[in-house]
């Protein structure tokens, strides 16, 4: 086949293609104009989380009625002319295509009217081609409105997800972008309904006390919702952070100049200290806009920074400050790298754990040790898998008899590991993951029995920031014994399951922590996540390793971990056995 | 500054001070009690504050030797004081610099510059909102933050007391969600219908003020838009105020009523506790069965760890019901009440119970039902 240009109907959707994804890519693209364009209140409406229609509405500056068809053109812009401009972009927007793209994948409409214009302008593109281009009567500001997105790409909208997921992704953009410009007040609807609002009043602590459901910072920076400033040579870091004890993961939202970025380079700051700091962050860099490059990104999500070793930095200085205490971060363990003038490399030595090899088991070193584990011993080479894709296996220890007896307790290693013999294996245990999986099946047991419900007498409201998503999975949180009612357009909790022991936990974060989870992987069964708090329970209450155990204690629990249904595993997915079978051990001596 | 001490008065007023500090702030002069020694008053005020509670006090057992201000670090100085081994020492700062003498021992310590200490919030534009005495208060207080739990981070009020003021009676609320309490009484002096919304925390330390003072003091109760002060005597102390909005909980209590039984309370205390005893660590929930014209049964289950059931004698009108609750949160309604017996309002097994003392209706304690799946219950009464 010859090669042969393309069409410019087929170029410009595959250029559309590129940024705009789903129905948050257009309010993206369409909030970010409004707010180039000097907007102080920005509206945004979904139906059917966009997939049937977007509409953001603003009361910036407007675009003439002669410059409409402009709008709509690609490479057309009023916020760059130059390519020094390009280099030092002060804008969210830069390319000129934004608008251009969603025209051609959808209906759009654009209304808009200068304040100093008696009449504003309104313009159709259909699929790429204007339809319409008339005066008409406008409010000031600009109006975006998107119907059928991707009616033009089929392909691209049997990717769209579920109203509720796509609309929840709109929802945490708009809060994102409400975050960022906290002077801005931005309205969020969705089929009619409010989902969020922001008052524009400039109090970026209240408004992410709110998103966050916390307090907010007292007068001198007390409250659970803490920040604080850091700065290096070329960068400011405005760092907000909002600790949730006990909660396993983190969410971290940044932001390059005002720009909602989702970045590998601060994921991978971040990503250090929320390991350690869990909860939620907001990180606001200011960067000089002629060491950022912005254009790097369809979609803008990117940045590249000049010296991306002070992103490090200017985190792990937030960090240090936020924990009140010499931070557990290392400078290496940062994402590994240290700030240098001019660059960045990687610090020799950094542990970055064991690599993944293809298959996703570890690689072993190579050495005469490591050779015997990994050949002979059956569960050297186990991956450390999520317990939900361990324990549909069933398993059963090496044979020792129903009742485990037979098994010979030879001793405990200096690092705490039981060594036993059986009739056909040699194995090694680690007795707390041992000890936890007995736990957790001894609990679990009885708890699946005794399915308890905690009504609340006082239906509590839940955070804005994961109602949206609670609502999306009524259904399925229903299951395994949450109750939801509205108030006043609130989801509220009315009764939460009473699981034993955590029974009188905080109902809210334990919602939070198990939805987080579960949203996450949504492979996994909610009873699967729900369980893993007990698998918590069941680690607080295990032997620990390096414990002085006398033979009696090791072979009672070699026992009951083989009672076990999924002996394996501890609860947590770490592999509780490493068994060698005496054949391999024969073999590999070549005494066969 | 110079001050000379008498040991066991002192130590009072300073206690209530050093609980208010802030040991852990990043600022030094929150983890120091102010001193304030006035040669013409012949006193000296102590003032403390970890930016949430605030608290003002003058102690006595003091003499102003020479006048002056500083802020003492309230860990090394709080220890030196209590560990002093005469009853009346010295205290005296200059540049910075203190020296505790006693007998003849003298200890030197630092102090922090007293320009960083914060000025504490003044109490002369708050607006009257109640005076009352102490020891209602401290009963209102105790009863009506029953249902309240440190820790719990949205919605705001979780966490929080609600002081409300209506039609002169003073109503103290809280809840945690799963529970509701409510305590009232009628103020000596009662100001306009308003409310506001106190930290837990802060609630606890007016709750440990008011302990240490006469039950027949008058306490006086100020607010403003962002605080609230309690005055007893020579101590006032200032509460940050939270910035929320307290549920419509008079709209969520319901009137229907199924059940009601009078029992003893000490009984009924004792056996809750036992049977949290086999179920604390399982699904923390007693079974309670009432007999009309009967007795009380109540069972606790926990697999693989054992069974209890008590037998109580108790008043009991309506229909055979049976219905699960949370021990720990029963035992916590039950301490509560003052008095021998309870009364105990259920509405169904699945609807609100509260709490009251017999014959009187200015606490209650709402608590809603676990719920058990029917085997469970059934398993229970065949036992």
């Amino acid at each position: 086949m010859r090669i042969m240009p393309l069409s410019e109907d087929v170029y410009s959707r595959i250029a559309a293609g590129e940024v705009i994804e789903r129905p948050s890519s257009v309010v993206k693209e369409a909030v970010e104009n409004a707010i180039d364009a000097g907007a102080t209140e920005i509206s945004v409406s979904l139906a059917e989380g966009g997939k049937i229609r977007i509409v953001v509405e603003d009361n910036g500056d407007g675009i003439s009625f002669d410059e409409l068809p402009l709008a709509v053109s690609r490479y057309a812009t009023s916020k760059i002319s130059t390519v020094e401009e390009l280099e030092a972009l002060m804008s969210l927007g830069f390319r000129g295509e934004a608008l251009a793209s969603i025209a051609a994948v959808s209906r759009l409409e654009l209304r808009s009217r200068r304040r100093e214009d008696e009449d504003g302008g309104m313009i159709r593109v259909e699929g790429g081609g204007t339809t319409r281009h008339e005066r008409t009567s406008a409010r000031p500001g600009t109006r975006v409105s998107v119907e059928d997105l991707f009616f033009t790409l089929p392909a691209r909208r049997k990717f769209m997800k579920t109203t509720a997921t796509e609309a929840r992704r709109v929802f945490a953009l708009v809060r994102d972008f409400a975050v960022a410009y906290p002077s801005i007040s931005f309205t969020c609807k969705s089929d009619g309904k409010t989902v969020f609002s922001s008052l524009g009043d400039g109090d970026r602590e209240s408004l992410l006390a709110g998103i966050w459901g916390g307090e907010g910072l007292d007068s001198r920076g007390g409250g659970s919702l803490r920040m604080c400033e850091t700065a290096t040579t070329n960068l400011k870091l405005e760092c907000w952070w909002m600790p949730f004890p006990g909660k396993t993961r983190s969410q971290v939202s940044a932001f390059v100049n005002g720009r909602v970025v989702n970045d590998s380079l601060i994921k991978g700051a971040a990503g250090a200290l929320a390991r350690t700091m869990t909860g939620n962050w907001a990180l606001f860099f200011t960067v000089p806009p002629a060491l950022l490059d912005a254009n790097i990104h369809p979609a803008k999500a990117e940045v590249r920074f000049r010296y991306p070793g002070e992103v490090f930095d200017a985190v792990q200085q937030a960090a240090l400050i936020l924990s009140g205490r010499p931070s557990s971060i290392e400078p290496a363990a940062a994402g590994g790298y240290r700030s240098e003038p001019g660059g960045y490399r990687p610090v020799p030595g950094f542990d970055r754990g064991r690599p993944r090899v293809p298959d996703g088991s570890f690689a072993q070193p190579e050495d005469l040790f490591n050779r015997v584990a990994s050949e002979p011993f059956d569960a050297a080479s186990e991956p450390e898998l999520p317990p939900s894709a361990v324990e549909p296996r069933a398993a059963r220890l090496p044979e020792v008899g129903s009742s485990g007896d037979g098994a010979r307790f030879i001793g405990l290693t200096s690092s705490g590991y039981v060594l036993l013999e059986t009739h056909d294996s040699l194995v090694l245990m680690d007795p707390h993951a041992a000890h936890e999986r007995v736990n957790y099946e001894r609990v679990r047991a009885v708890s699946d029995r005794n399915p308890a419900v905690q009504s609340c007498a006082v239906p509590i409201p839940l955070p804005p920031s994961f109602s949206m998503s609670a609502r999306e999975h009524v259904e399925a949180l229903s299951g395994v014994g949450f109750a939801f009612e509205e108030q006043g357009g609130l989801l509220c909790l009315s009764a939460y399951p009473s699981l034993q022991g955590v029974m009188d936990e905080d109902p809210v974060r334990l919602l939070r922590s198990v939805l987080s989870e579960w949203t996450e992987d949504l492979r996994i069964s909610l009873s699967d996540v729900l369980w893993k708090k007990l698998a918590t329970l069941a680690c607080g209450r295990s032997v620990k390793l390096g414990q002085d155990m006398s033979s009696d204690e090791c072979l009672a629990l070699w026992r009951e971990l083989n009672d076990c249904e999924q002996p394996w595993t501890c609860p947590h997915g770490r592999p509780t056995v490493m068994a060698m079978p005496l054949k391999k051990l024969t073999s590999f001596f070549g005494r066969e | 500054m110079k001050l000379q001490i008498n040991k066991g008065d002192f130590l009072r007023s300073w206690q209530i001070a050093e609980r208010n500090t802030s040991p852990k702030s990043t600022i030094n002069s929150l983890s120091g009690v102010l001193v304030r020694a006035s040669a013409a008053d012949e006193n000296i005020t102590l003032e403390a504050t970890d930016l949430k509670t605030s608290v003002k006090c003058i102690p006595s057992g003091v003499t102003v030797e020479r006048e002056g201000e500083a802020v003492l670090p309230v860990r090394l100085v709080g220890e030196l004081f209590k560990m002093a081994p005469t009853g009346v020492f010295t205290v005296s700062v200059e540049d910075g610099k203190g020296v505790m003498s006693s007998g003849r021992n003298q200890y030197k310590f630092t102090t922090y510059p007293t320009r960083e200490f914060p000025v504490l919030p003044a109490s002369n534009t708050a607006t009257f909102f109640c005076s009352c005495a102490a020891a209602d208060l401290l009963t209102a207080v105790s009863e009506g933050t029953v249902a309240s739990t440190v820790g719990e981070d949205f919605p705001k009020y979780l966490g929080t007391t609600f002081f409300r003021l209506v039609n002169g009676v003073l109503k103290v609320v809280s809840t945690d969600g799963r529970r509701l309490s409510l305590s009232e009484f009628h103020p000596s002096q009662a100001g306009d219908d308003s409310d506001f919304l106190l930290p837990l925390a802060g609630v606890r330390e007016l709750q440990r003020l008011l302990t240490g003072v006469d039950s027949g003091q008058q306490v006086v109760v100020l607010a403003e838009r962002t605080l609230a002060f309690f005055q007893a005597g020579s101590v006032e102390l200032s509460i940050r105020r939270v910035d929320a909005a307290f549920p419509d909980y008079e709209s969520i209590l319901s009137d229907r009523v199924t059940n009601t039984m009078e029992i003893d309370k000490a009984s009924l205390v004792g056996a809750l506790e036992r049977i949290d005893v086999i179920v604390r660590n399982s699904i923390r929930t007693a079974i309670l069965t009432l007999s009309p014209g009967g007795d009380l049964t109540i069972r606790g289950t926990a697999q693989e760890i054992g069974t209890a059931r008590e037998i109580l004698d108790a008043t009991i009108d309506g229909e055979s019901m049976t219905a699960a609750f949370n021990t720990g949160y029963l035992i916590d309604g039950l301490k509560a009440i003052e008095g021998d017996r309870v009364l105990m309002n259920f509405d169904g097994p699945s609807g609100q119970m509260s709490m009251y003392r017999p014959g009187d209706r200015d606490f209650f304690y709402m608590l809603m039902p676990v719920k058990v799946s029917d085997r469970d219950l059934q398993e229970e009464e065949e036992d």
